[in-house]
């Protein structure tokens, strides 16, 4: 609840406005209310080496786009940690300029509310919205089939740092072929998670595929979109091996949207818990006063 | 509960015991501060002023330091300020600048090649104020054949929302606005970016000069930039509140010792230094010792000003007079309350149909209050166009009192066909001729003719305006002085 909470806003130029980033800001306070809010925005659409201090908490940097959103993301952790230095339990924010519209507004945040994030990461998880497959999917032979989505997450630096780098390991070669089928034979993918990720980027959903989910750019796979395909890949991928990294390392992904509190409260290990709820005595008490005085 | 900590708390704060022991180390700053040695060190110092300076102030120096002593408009705040500068500080400020660490790199030959700059800055590039929009013009005409850098500090409070995303064309940006990590990041900023040396660290305004010790290990050549010369702008000040002889405050000396402590670092510091008008390096050279030194004016710019401006698209000209400034600048402030006060009054009864109109950025609320309640002015605040901003008044007005650098408003309204009615500070360093490229007057009466006679002689009006648009495009041209600086640049 205190300590420090940092913001790695992403964004791709400032045509989105500042309400995205705002909104993080205003979440951070909202679970971390004792805490300094520092945020970093990394603009991927800046290619020289740009640092602009817009507030006295508030920094904007120039991005790395080669890997989208993941590689700015990146960016920033490593321009927070040579700045800040931040300790094992610092809350990291991770949103970028899309999360407000992919969610379709702000009405999902009701539930990401203070008790269930700080249960969250209590519970040493990555908070987020949950999505998951219909079956298990592998990568590399790893078997995952949930992962947390990225546009914004919250967890602690400690449960962050050792599933870096958020980038992929891959040249596209080694995962697609330049002409034909969109997968190379060597990618590391299982059958199932190729049909998947062709099916949400490009292709018509066979009758019995069990996932039938689109992205709302899907368009036909051309020599003119295999460039975009590839790229939107690689992210589903980046997105996706995070979570799968994640779990393999016992990281819980916790959606406050579908998990209630009891739920979350009773893993909570009960020295945490009875320190917690004299912690929450005390904001209660620190509360009533502030009304009391006002 | 806080209500009574409150109350126990409050009569320590402000019990009369304290009170007078809060008088009583005031009083003894106040020996230590003007202790002799100190004023010794003082006058010493004005010895080294020109003579413009150092005649009127000399002479009443001693009455001024005895109404400093005897406390009128000085708080205890400033006295341990100025304890600090004049007491155990004194000996070094006047004599011994910023130590240089590093060794310095020999200069290298001229060479056509593209040079790798680096510029550090007190200020941030804007189009809001004279100084800015120089850096703001350098940094992108010399981007176009050099790989250019910036780093600088920017004030929020006086130069609100950020220009995001204009400096594109630089190598590297980093802008902070707390003047701790200006100077804390600056080392570690330089040095990873410095893999080959720079060619130059291009350091403008005092604030800057602290950083260049750590700049010498990582590049060839160290300018130190002027801008507006602070030690002669105090001065001035200084200078005046002595012949004044009211309202004396610590505050002038203090800002002269602080400004010399740092240009004079910077100068010596320094490969080369840059004035922008020959008034200030001459100064500097009298005051700061050495001969080093060059001339490049501040220009006109090319993409605010020279790129919009078609005679065919000015409004008509009417009856207003026009104050263009940046009144985050204290000259600027100073000068507009002096016109209000002392000038308009005397043009509004001559004149009905004449309007004032003031345009700038900075200090809103102080513009807001000096002109409230005065007939026949207008605050416009932050404009957008200049040159429509400038062509849409008959005239121009710069009746500075105080300040040092060029007057970048004057060639503004020159270049747009507005003629000028200027003080002499106003019109220094300037190449434009009195009574006929310009107007020049110093007392309020004077000031106020000048104005009537150029809003009322239309004959005059048109044969000043030709000349002075003609000096402007002349004179202040950047192509002119960009070889210059290069030239300065390799050494």
């Amino acid at each position: 609840m205190w300590g420090e909470a940092f913001v790695v806003y992403l964004r791709f130029g400032p045509d989105k406005g500042n309400l995205p980033l705002e909104t993080a800001q205003r979440l951070a306070r909202r679970w971390f209310p004792l805490a300094k809010v520092r945020s970093v925005i990394v603009d991927n659409q800046l290619k020289a080496d740009i640092e602009q201090q817009l507030a006295s908490r508030t920094t904007l940097i120039a991005g790395d786009n080669h890997e989208r959103e993941f590689s700015g993301y990146e960016k920033g952790l490593t321009w927070l940690k040579r700045t800040y230095g931040l300790a094992p339990g610092a809350n990291i924010i991770l949103a970028n300029d899309t999360f407000l519209t992919s969610y379709g507004g702000e009405a999902f945040l009701k539930d990401f509310s203070l008790p269930k994030v700080q249960a969250g990461l209590a519970l040493g998880g990555m908070v987020g919205h949950v999505d998951s497959y219909p079956q298990a999917v592998e990568w590399e032979g790893r078997s995952f089939q949930k992962w947390v989505r990225t546009s914004l997450v919250v967890t602690k630096w400690q449960t962050l740092e050792p599933l870096l780098p958020l980038t992929l390991p891959y040249k596209n070669a080694s995962l697609f072929l330049p002409n034909g089928a969109f997968f190379s034979p060597e990618a590391p993918l299982s059958e199932p998670y190729k049909e998947f990720v062709e099916t949400w980027l490009f292709r018509a959903a066979s009758e019995t595929s069990p996932f039938k989910e689109t992205w709302h750019s899907k368009e036909p796979l051309t020599a003119e979109s295999r460039g975009r395909m590839q790229a939107k890949a690689r992210c589903i991928f980046c997105e996706q091996t995070l979570s799968l990294r994640a779990q393999e390392r016992q990281v819980p992904l916790i959606d406050p949207t579908r998990l209630s509190l009891e739920y979350l409260r009773e893993r909570l290990p009960a020295s945490l818990l009875s320190a917690r709820k004299l912690a929450e005595s005390l904001w209660s008490a620190f509360q009533s006063r502030g009304s009391r005085e006002a | 509960m806080w209500g009574e900590a409150k109350a126990l708390i409050r009569p320590f704060y402000f019990s009369p015991p304290v009170q007078r022991l809060m008088g009583h180390g005031s009083r003894l700053a106040s020996q230590f501060l003007f202790e002799k040695k100190a004023k010794d060190r003082l006058k010493a110092l004005f010895t080294r002023l020109p003579e413009e300076f150092s005649a009127s102030a000399l002479s009443n120096l001693d009455g001024y330091f005895e109404a400093c002593l005897a406390g009128r408009g000085v708080g205890p705040a400033a006295y341990f300020e100025m304890a600090r500068w004049l007491g155990g500080g004194a000996h070094s400020i006047l004599n011994s600048p910023l130590p240089v660490r590093g060794v310095p790199v020999a200069a290298r030959k001229k060479s056509a090649k593209k040079l790798k700059l680096l510029f550090v800055s007190g200020s941030y590039p804007s189009r809001f104020h004279g100084g800015g929009l120089r850096l703001a013009d350098l940094l992108e005409l010399l981007a176009e054949n050099h790989e250019v850098s910036l780093y600088c500090f920017r004030d929020p409070a006086s130069e609100g929302e950020a220009e995001l995303g204009e400096w594109k064309f630089l190598k590297s940006l980093k802008v902070v606005n707390d003047p701790i990590s200006f100077k804390n990041d600056f080392g570690s900023w330089i040095k990873e970016r410095a893999e080959t040396p720079f060619d130059a660290v291009h350091f403008m305004w005092q604030a800057s000069a602290e950083l260049m010790p750590e700049a010498r290990p990582h590049a060839r050549r160290l300018i130190y930039e002027y801008v507006e010369c602070v030690t002669r702008r105090a001065a001035i000040s200084l200078a005046r509140e002595v012949e004044r002889g009211k309202g004396l405050t610590a505050r002038p000396i203090y800002d002269l010792l602080s400004s010399f402590r740092l240009e004079s670092a910077g100068t010596r510091n320094a490969d080369e230094t840059i004035a922008v008008v020959p008034q200030d390096l001459q100064f500097a050279r009298a005051v700061f010792g050495g001969e080093k030194g060059q001339v490049i004016p501040t220009c006109l710019s090319e993409k605010y000003l020279w790129a919009h401006l078609d005679p065919q698209t000015l409004p008509p000209a009417n009856q207003d007079a026009l104050f263009l400034g940046f009144f985050g600048h204290t000259p600027n402030v100073e000068s507009l309350q002096w016109y209000l006060d002392e000038v308009h009054p005397r043009v509004c009864r001559r004149l009905p149909a004449y309007r004032l109109i003031v345009a700038g950025r900075g200090a809103e609320a102080q513009v807001k209050n000096l002109m409230a309640g005065v007939a026949q002015a207008e605050y416009r605040g932050e404009f957008e166009d200049l040159v429509q901003e400038i062509g849409a008044a008959r005239i121009g007005l710069a009746p500075l009192i105080s300040g040092a650098g060029i007057r970048g408003k004057v060639n503004q309204y020159s270049a747009v066909g507005r003629p000028t009615v200027t003080t002499s500070i106003g019109a220094q360093g300037l190449p434009y001729v009195a009574n006929e490229s310009i107007l020049v007057a110093d007392s309020p009466g004077e000031f106020a003719e000048r104005v009537i006679r150029l809003l009322e002689d239309q004959t005059l009006y048109e044969s000043m305006r030709g000349k002075a648009r003609a000096a402007a495009e002349q004179n202040f041209r950047w192509g002119a002085f960009l070889k210059p600086l290069e030239v300065i640049y390799v050494g």
